[in-house]
């Protein structure tokens, strides 16, 4: 090989990796930046696919086929850096075991829940699931049939499912798995704002004199915004890091105050630091007399298990959970007198000091404190508790809205909050934070849909947890799974979600690009187009919103969730599936088909197949003959625009590295809330929390309750789930990649090496971990990554052959019925 | 038979204090080759004939003790063809 090639490699690898750490460039490699060797790739950018950072990604495409993907040194999220995860994102679409043609159950020819998958036509699988459906809402009615969604739904994909089932179905049964991650985030959000999803942005991160993770492992889990703490705390020498969790992980090696504390204890360690700020007098007075009230919380609210179960039976306010009353200051204060250092300590096993130094980081009025949290907060029977507490003391200190000072809810999904929250997929929600219960939404989103009035159903319908506790009970009966693997994430799913998915009365069909245990649970499963094999569009944990051109075609005769959604809504007409008065009353609907209806409205066809970019491919706007995605993006976005949640025009976001909302004349909000920064606050105000109608934010006087269950004689020790670096999620896509794979193949039990020893274990043992619910085998760990404490195992979920969730409590919070994947009481023994 | 030819490029966060360990550590790696670099950082550049070779080094680099982050910047593959080594 001569000089040239491989030292041309090396110098460019070097220059971008420089240019990504903000290095200067060695003098040898400038020459030898531009070259014909990348004139063969076609370059494009398009966010990541996996979790909620949004890092922007540069595509290389060659002959149809994604080849190398690099950190895009032009977005300000991620500056040319890529975790190992988006690092091999280019080998995530070729897995071997592609799906590839819709597959039904079948026994001699016909639909048999017992038969074997067999290859069909898109003609055949549309054909047996409209028969179903229209059974089904024949006999039942529309909350009979549900769907559940994702927040990796693209933006379209996710409003063009919200308006078949509310609209064309009249159903609310559709809800994401957005439910398992951010649901208490969402809740505490509105209780305490009003409006949804940060205030702050990434930026914080360069602003911040002290960072406090809570339950966070942004190490593994957020990288790429955990190599901007790590600048920022390394550059900074004044700059602290504190780290709590139930047990020890990679993110304390950055640690300056490293807490481990007992399970559940952090809805007392933060009402102990609310009690420090206010007994050491270090309330920000002039922003709390402006721009905070305080109310009283319900207790005593139950555990969002079955009606029947004891735990519901014995709580006194289940019904009315989510009830407040106005309370003064006084009240809160002498309501946070009982958190005491001393008794804080005791119930959280933390030291008193440690206590007093974190309580003091949001004290002082000098530290700008950046909080950061994700599933440890929202993963808990009182998940909206934690984030109303933590915004508590940034509201207590006035630590909002400005550069640094920033109560951070990140997100796990890519486009949880661009998708599944904006959009709003919940089972409760339309889109702009809008609700079904609220006469006044369904009114205003049935005349932007131009469909007649009594369409939308006033009820929630069922959302995630609800979804298989009825199939199993056989309420609802036909189930139409998108992006998600549900049988692997949902809790409980020995008792709750596979006996739903099997139960002989309900027909399910999953949409997915991979087999998965949830595929393998379904009667119907349909191939699908991944990332940039369509168009699309996602939000990420900063209000950015991110879109992407279609660059290579799916494989075999597989098509996008959107092609599918809007191709079933061909199969039905308003008058069977409409309510008779709502029709008589709108004739000119009468015999309309819901593909007419839903996306033949004037809005959604309303930009031509010509406005499409003809660099690039885009099989829907083709197949359907209008541009489908910019019709769906603009006419969601009337939604929002002028309501605090202003999207910019459809084509800026094909040009712009992401834009976040409000984007108000042409210009990208980056702190909510505060006058100069967010358009939204009117002039003298200082700051308006105008997601409420008098401006001002609420902290809530919320107390320490016991979790659904805790260890016990028989199970004797605290399980948490979570994730690990290499794997994404339910791992369907990064167990295909054979680097990722190799790198951690198999779920393992960390755990204590006092607690190995004390049952005769040994590291690489095999175990049964075992609940009252199912157990798992899996193998011993007692070093490496994770450190759980005496008392706790840790054990991933993303291991299809060790599916954890057999074993966990199906018990959520009552308020954002978001499952607890974090506590529940198991025994480990030995196989 | 050709062979592949795998060169990846790491930014590599290190405590300011082990710099010089995490340094030596690094040269010590056979395919491993240090570039530019500031107190806090460092740029690693890999080479291997395989994916593989190139995960087994960014893998050493994490486990050396005072390195925080490695994180990927650029991979390119290429088949080399007869004679070229």
């Amino acid at each position: 090989m001569n000089m040239n090639r491989r030292d041309f490699i090396k110098a460019n690898a070097v220059i971008a990796a420089a240019g990504a750490a903000g290095l200067a460039l060695p003098a040898s490699a400038s020459n030898l930046i531009t070259s014909s060797e990348q004139t063969k790739l076609e370059w494009n950018k398009a966010p990541c696919r996996f979790c909620g950072t949004g890092c922007s990604v540069i595509v290389a495409t060659r002959d149809g086929k994604v080849v190398a993907t690099h950190g895009d040194a032009n977005s300000e999220v991620n500056r040319g850096l890529n975790c190992i995860k988006g690092y091999f994102l280019s080998k995530i679409m070729y897995g071997s075991d592609r799906l590839t043609t819709p597959m039904l159950r079948m026994t001699d020819g016909k639909y048999d829940k017992h038969g074997e998958f067999t290859p069909i036509s898109w003609d055949s699988a549309f054909d047996i699931m409209a028969q179903k459906w229209k059974e089904t809402l024949k006999a039942k009615g529309p909350t009979a049939v549900g769907m559940f969604g994702s927040g990796q739904w693209t933006v379209w994909e996710g409003y063009a499912a919200v308006k078949l089932m509310k609209a064309g179905f009249g159903s609310n049964n559709i809800d994401p798995n957005a439910r398992h991650c951010m649901a208490s985030a969402v809740v505490g959000f509105m209780r305490t704002f009003g409006i949804d999803e940060p205030m702050g942005c990434y930026d914080d991160m360069e602003a911040a004199d002290a960072f406090v993770l809570w339950g966070s492992n942004m190490a593994e889990m957020h990288p790429i915004l955990w190599t901007r703490v790590t600048d920022r705390r390394l550059s900074a020498s004044h700059v602290k890091v504190a780290v709590l969790s139930t047990f020890e992980h990679r993110s304390f090696d950055l640690a300056d105050l490293p807490i481990v504390f007992t399970p559940q204890t952090d809805l007392a360690i933060l009402n102990f630091i609310a009690n420090y700020i206010i007994q050491n007098d270090k309330v920000n007075w002039d922003f709390v007399k402006k721009h905070v009230n305080f109310r009283q919380g319900t207790t005593d609210i139950g555990y969002g298990l079955r009606p029947t179960h004891p735990l519901e039976q014995k709580a006194k306010n289940v019904k009315t959970a989510g009830d407040s009353t106005p309370i003064d200051f006084d009240t809160f204060k002498a309501f946070v007198a009982e958190y005491t250092v001393e008794k804080v300590s005791k119930m959280s096993g933390v030291p008193e000091a440690k206590l007093i130094e974190l309580a003091k980081l949001y004290a002082d009025p000098n530290t700008k404190v950046t909080s950061f949290w994700t599933m440890g907060f929202n993963q808990h029977t009182r998940g909206v508790w934690c984030n109303n507490l933590i915004y508590n003391i940034h509201l207590l200190t006035g630590k909002i809205s400005t550069p640094g000072n920033s109560p951070f809810s990140l997100t796990g999904q890519p486009s949880a909050c661009g998708t599944a929250r904006e959009v709003g997929t919940f089972s409760h929600r339309l889109p702009a934070d809008m609700v079904v219960t609220n006469p006044e939404h369904r009114k205003h989103a049935e005349e932007i849909w131009k469909i007649p009035s009594g369409i939308i159903p006033p009820k929630p319908g069922y959302h995630a947890v609800e979804q298989n506790r009825r199939l199993k009970d056989g309420d609802l009966n036909c189930y139409w799974v998108q992006v998600n693997n549900n049988m692997q994430a949902g809790p409980n799913i020995n008792e709750e979600g596979l006996p739903g998915y099997r139960n002989p009365a309900n027909f399910i069909v999953v949409s997915d690009a991979y087999p998965t245990v949830t595929t393998q649970a379904a009667d119907l499963i349909l191939p699908t187009a991944m990332w940039v094999e369509k168009e699309g569009a996602y939000g990420n944990a900063e209000r950015r919103t991110q879109f992407w051109h279609q660059m290579v075609q799916a494989p075999g005769e597989s098509h996008s969730d959107l092609w599918q959604l809007m191709e079933f809504s061909k199969r039905f007409t308003t008058d069977e599936v409409w309510p008779k008065e709502v029709l008589a009353a709108n004739p000119q609907f009468k015999g309309k088909t819901l593909f007419e209806v839903l996306y033949k409205n004037g809005n959604v066809d309303k930009f031509p197949l010509a406005d499409t970019d003809p660099k690039y491919l885009n099989n829907e706007a083709k197949h359907f003959g209008f541009y489908v995605q910019k019709g769906l993006f603009e006419e969601y976005a009337t939604f929002g625009r002028g309501h605090g949640h202003d999207l910019a025009p459809f084509d800026a976001y094909h040009e712009a590295h992401g834009l976040r909302w409000p984007v108000v004349n042409g210009k990208e909000t980056q702190w909510r809330f505060r006058e100069g920064a967010d358009p939204y606050v009117k002039p003298g105000k200082g700051f308006e929390f105008y997601g409420h109608p008098d401006g001002r934010a609420v902290i809530f006087a919320l107390p320490y309750e016991p979790p659904a269950e805790s260890p016990d004689e028989e199970f004797d020790i605290w399980l948490s789930t979570g994730r690990v670096l290499e794997h994404w999620h339910s791992g369907s896509m990064t167990q295909r990649v054979p680097e990722l794979y190799r790198a951690f193949p198999d779920a393992v039990c960390f755990m204590h090496p006092e607690d190995a020893k004390k049952r005769g274990l040994r590291r690489g043992d095999e175990v049964r971990v075992v609940s009252r619910r199912g157990e798992i085998k899996t193998r011993v760990e007692t070093r490496g990554r994770n450190k759980p404490p005496v008392g706790l195992v840790f054990v991933p979920w993303f291991d299809a052959s060790q599916l954890i969730n057999k074993v966990t409590l199906d018990a959520t919070d009552p308020l954002s019925k978001q499952t607890d994947f974090k506590k529940c009481a198991v025994k480990i023994v030995k196989v | 038979m050709s062979k592949e030819l795998h060169i990846t490029s790491l930014v590599v966060q290190v405590m300011p204090n082990k710099m010089a360990e995490v340094r030596q550590h690094i040269m010590a790696i056979e395919n491993a080759e240090l570039s530019v670099n500031n107190e806090v950082k460092l740029v690693v550049v890999l080479e291997g004939n395989s994916q593989r070779a190139l995960m087994d080094g960014i893998e050493q680099i994490n486990a050396i003790s005072g390195v925080l982050s490695a994180t990927m910047v650029y991979h390119q593959s290429e088949a080399l063809e007869e004679g070229e080594e």
